[in-house]
């Protein structure tokens, strides 16, 4: 490889480089609500594509698309967990609640904290 | 031969033992269509988030409730109690619903006053008296039923539950939810 060849490959790998951590950053900033974890157990293969937050009555709910990316039907499972403003779980362990998809549905998952004192949430999805 | 039998028995019932191992409480169960565990989680849940969301719990009046019985309806035995049970837990630890004793334990209420009341080995002074119990404003009350469809291949179950709080002063519907559940074997 000659020197124009080289400056050539690095300057693309900088472009490159430069448009994947666009990419990570817009995906991460993309969703609306603003604290929120969103962790994938077992590597179900689902796409988070927005969400919303809002509170009412003093309880934080939780607006959450969920697109399927599999070929067929499949039941999934998710969970929340809740934290206060300190970063402290709160309310008790909620129970793995079954999802039914349809090939490559989207869906919105709806939730509500268990206290008031919850302004935080991790999001959890497994097969 | 003797000796055989024996050490064919000993290899048998250590073959045969099953592994004992501890499972997630919180994990989806799917052994069979009945109800179970996952189903009496998420209607817990479900019903415990839009009760303290309701319009009753949200105006701040710190409702005081009795809980009545949920009816089964479904062709399964169903311990209904259990959903009773563990909403009026979770809404206890809210501690913005109050429970008064119900129906079912009333007796045992009054046996214990009775008890306190006509037992010369109590200090009459701090023995409870009659008649200072706190009446309900809501009864909590519900319905679980369900439709069953099976052929020789599959055996599809959808559950319906319904509960409802009602003012027991002028008979008001204040609140009331459902959820519903599907469950296929094939």
């Amino acid at each position: 490889m000659d020197k124009s060849s080289s400056r050539i490959f690095g300057f693309l790998k900088y472009i490159v480089l430069l448009l994947s951590s666009i990419v990570v950053v817009g995906c991460a900033s993309s969703p609306i609500c603003k604290n929120e974890l969103v962790t994938f157990i077992n590597d179900a293969d689902v796409r988070v594509t927005g969400s919303a937050c809002r509170v009412e009555n003093g309880y934080l709910r939780v607006d959450i698309d969920v697109q399927s990316k599999y070929r067929k039907e499949r039941s999934l499972a998710y969970r929340f967990d809740w934290f206060d403003e300190n970063g402290v779980l709160v309310g008790r362990e909620e129970a793995w609640k079954p999802i039914y998809f349809y090939k490559k549905e989207t869906k919105t998952i709806r939730a509500v904290a268990p206290v008031k004192e919850a302004i935080d949430f991790r999001f959890l999805f497994k097969e | 031969m003797l000796i055989i039998c024996s050490l064919s028995m000993i290899v048998c019932l250590g073959g045969c033992s099953k592994k004992i191992t501890y499972g997630d409480p919180k994990g989806i169960e799917t052994v069979t269509v009945e109800f179970g565990s996952t189903d009496l989680q998420k209607i817990v849940e479900e019903m415990t988030r839009s009760f303290l969301n309701s319009k009753v719990v949200t105006s701040g009046i710190g409702p005081i409730v009795t809980v009545q019985e949920v009816n089964n309806k479904t062709s399964e035995y169903i311990d209904t109690r259990m959903i009773t049970d563990s909403i009026r837990t979770q809404l206890s630890q809210s501690s913005v619903v109050r429970f008064v004793v119900d129906e079912v334990a009333m007796q045992e209420a009054i046996s214990e006053i009775e008890r306190q009341q006509n037992s010369e080995y109590y200090d009459q002074d701090t023995a409870t008296e009659k008649g200072r119990m706190v009446g309900a404003a809501y009864r909590l009350t519900g319905n679980v039923a369900s439709i069953v469809k099976q052929n020789s291949d599959t055996k599809d179950v959808y559950y319906k539950i319904n509960l409802q709080l009602w003012n027991v002063q002028n008979g008001l519907l204040e609140w009331s939810e459902e959820t519903e559940i599907r469950k296929s074997r094939s």
